[in-house]
């Protein structure tokens, strides 16, 4: 199945922030974030995520129409 | 202050790259290990989004290079040399083995969605019959998770789970495949797709091992 690109890229973003932010090594408690940056990032995230299963639907829509 | 991208098995070249604030990406080796730095003149660095794609893009040209990476998570800072090097001198067996572990693999990341289905009873209906329906439905769709699972577990050196189920995400995944066996594990999608069409499986990667990286510390996600 051929899906619309930009949703390949809005996934691949997410899956992207999520592995740099919340996945790999950290050292006994030596991250050190700016909390406010990060909130930043995550709403940004919650909204992405939100919004994958509607793009998914709209592009499965368009690929029906045409 | 020292910023931290990776963690290499020794030796290991770094590529000339330029890393956050500009600032070039050096090697220092510690503890027989690789540590891939920038020195930093300002502060610890804050999670933009230009911040985290640049720390990606440096883990990513890493991995071209060295056939063991373990990335680390975005701010790993030190004030200085000598408290880099306690940390890792103090979690070198770990970091080691962590090396051994990602050693010629990628990470591939799945999420499996279903749409919600139509036929679902209103809450003023039977009340029994409702959360019947409610339960066959959880099961159907664990049964579903765990069929797609199964399969590319079956092919994967290591893998993780990395959040409950929620909404229409039946699964979100990690699998650290041998290099060599991404194309296997994408045939095998392909036909996980045919056999269950009411899935939509979206696949993201190869990815640099971040979901394999040794991680002692609870995530932010799991702090909250």
């Amino acid at each position: 199945m051929t899906r619309d690109l930009p949703l390949e890229q809005r996934v691949t973003l997410i899956e992207l922030v999520d592995r740099v932010l919340n996945k790999g090594v950290v050292l006994s408690g030596d991250i050190t974030l700016s909390v406010a940056g990060v909130d930043l990032v995550y709403v940004g995230l919650r909204v992405l995520l939100a919004s994958v299963s509607t793009l998914e639907q709209q592009a499965l829509e368009r690929a029906g129409v045409h | 202050l020292i910023y931290v991208y990776g963690f290499l098995a020794a030796p290991a070249g770094v590529p000339e790259l330029s890393g956050l604030d500009d600032a070039p990406v050096e090697p220092l080796e510690l503890a027989g290990l690789t540590v891939a730095v920038s020195r930093l003149e300002g502060g610890a660095p804050e999670a933009t989004e230009d911040g985290v794609l640049c720390h990606a893009r440096v883990v990513e040209e890493l991995t071209q290079t060295a056939d063991a990476v373990l990335p680390a998570r975005f701010g790993l800072v030190f004030p200085d040399e000598v408290g880099l090097r306690r940390a890792v001198d103090e979690h070198a067996g770990e970091l080691r083995r962590g090396l051994e572990r990602v050693r010629g693999c990628v990470e591939l990341g799945l999420r499996v969605l279903m749409p919600e289905t139509d036929g679902r009873p209103a809450v003023t209906a039977d009340g029994g019959e409702y959360l019947r329906s409610r339960l066959r439905e959880t099961t159907e769709r664990d049964r579903l998770a765990r069929d797609v699972d199964d399969v590319l577990v079956g092919l994967a050196r290591d893998h993780v789970r990395s959040s409950p189920p929620s909404g229409e995400v039946l699964l979100t995944a990690a699998y650290l495949l041998p290099e060599g066996s991404v194309e296997q594990f994408r045939r095998a999608l392909r036909k996980l797709e045919w056999s269950h069409p009411q899935l939509d499986l979206i696949c993201t990667g190869p990815w640099p091992p971040y979901s394999f990286a040794a991680s002692p510390t609870p995530t932010l996600a799991e702090a909250r």
